[in-house]
């Protein structure tokens, strides 16, 4: 903290008040969280890392106005959901991303070629498949992939009874497998 | 039911729904059996597929980014009410100031007396003197150009200040006659006895009778001119 702070003046400053220390804390305690939100819909760790910290300053701007801040985490996904979904419509450039990443593997020494193009033909399938699911499903079996998060904990971050949850995990696994069948 | 129909049911199967009679199906038919384990790898696959988008980690460095964009961005997470806290403070240095200058304001000086407005004024210089003001121990009357609207205000008739109407052109007189009552060079008595003995003394002047000359006409027709007509008519 203190090397950060003497990077930057203007979060030394920030920081004075508890309202901003809080906010470290859960900086802290939810930034792998809202970082792997964003790569289910962007597949790519960087524009995934640029969403995340976009959803961490809109958060910090509303940080005070948050009543119950027990509910940061499941705010904290909402703000990354729709900022990563935005992101993908503006930008349509994962395919030459994934063009020039699947040229890079080709060429690693450990697989053959078979297996990368199997691997990473199935990843791509994968990835239409889970942008044509319905949003509400999408979400649900992006954040049950995480570790450490079972059908309850999506369930509070989504603000959903957990039986929906189980029934959406449910359908949207179900999609996923008709569509890659 | 033959497999094509439980075929359709094994993807639900194979995510753990409840089937008893695809069940019963599938322990004699290898067929049904193959193509459900089938359907478990492809699920395993989607999950392994969607651990893998979400395994990763955000760099070492994320939450420095963070606060970077933060500051950057030049933007605060100050409750909303925070913004308006100097414009409340500067009013609130308003009020108390008014409030400072107001009660704070020092004594007038006592007085004996103070000239009561008479309850009619004429409005203009025609419509005659001014009654004879009465002398009582009130404060000093504020004066106020006749013609001018009187200041509206919660006070009620009995608790407002006495007010003169002056009719036009006369109020530096009222002023003088004020400041004099004011300053204790003079006071309502006397210069009530001084108005008097100045009335009394017209009462017993005399005026000259004025005589008035025939006025002379000259006649119309143009006959003789008759005598005392004036040149200049």
């Amino acid at each position: 903290m203190d090397a950060l702070v003497g990077t930057y003046p203007e979060a030394a400053v920030i920081l004075e008040s508890s309202l901003e220390r809080e906010f470290e804390e859960r900086l802290a305690d939810s930034s792998a969280l809202a970082f792997r939100v964003a790569p289910g819909v962007l597949r790519n760790r960087d524009d995934a890392e640029d969403v995340a910290q976009e959803a961490f300053l809109r958060a910090y701007q509303s940080f005070s106005r948050l009543r119950d801040r027990e509910r940061f985490r499941a705010w904290l996904v909402r703000i990354t959901w729709r900022l990563a979904l935005d992101r993908i419509r503006a930008a349509r450039r994962r395919e030459a991303r994934e063009t020039a990443v699947m040229v890079q593997e080709m060429n690693s020494p450990e697989r053959t070629v078979e297996d990368v193009r199997a691997s990473r033909e199935f990843e791509q399938r994968l990835a239409r498949a889970l942008d044509e699911l319905p949003e509400k499903l999408r979400v649900v079996v992006l954040l049950g992939a995480i570790e450490g998060l079972d059908t309850r904990e999506v369930g509070r971050l989504l603000d959903l009874p957990e039986g929906t949850v189980k029934s959406r995990l449910f359908h949207a696994r179900k999609k996923l497998a008709e569509m890659l069948m | 039911m033959s497999c094509e129909q439980f075929n359709t049911r094994l993807t639900d199967f194979a995510l753990g729904a409840e089937d008893v009679e695809l069940g019963a199906h599938l322990d004699g038919c290898a067929f049904c059996r193959a193509a459900l384990d089938a359907q478990r790898s492809l699920l395993a696959s989607i999950d392994r597929g969607l651990v893998s988008v979400v395994a990763e980690a955000p760099s070492g460095d994320f939450a420095a980014h963070v606060w970077q964009r933060i500051a950057q961005a030049g933007v605060t997470t100050r409750p909303w009410f925070a913004g308006w806290m100097p414009v409340s403070a500067a009013a609130l240095a308003l009020v108390v100031l008014v409030g400072v200058l107001t009660i704070g304001r020092p004594p007038r000086p006592p007085q004996t007396a103070a000239v009561k407005p008479p309850a009619q004024v004429a409005p203009t210089e025609k419509a005659g003197a001014v009654a004879p003001p009465e002398v009582t121990p009130t404060q000093p009357p504020r004066t106020v150009a006749t013609g001018r609207r009187p200041p509206r205000g919660p006070q009620s008739a009995a608790n407002r200040e006495p007010e003169v109407l002056v009719p036009p052109g006369e109020m530096a007189a009222v002023m003088r006659l004020y400041e004099a009552n004011w300053n204790g060079k003079a006071d309502g008595a006397s210069l009530v006895a001084e108005a008097r003995s100045v009335i009394d003394g017209l009462k017993l002047m005399t005026i000259a009778e004025l005589k008035i000359p025939a006025l002379e006409v000259e006649p119309l027709d143009g006959g003789e001119k008759p005598k005392g007509s004036s040149e200049n008519r």
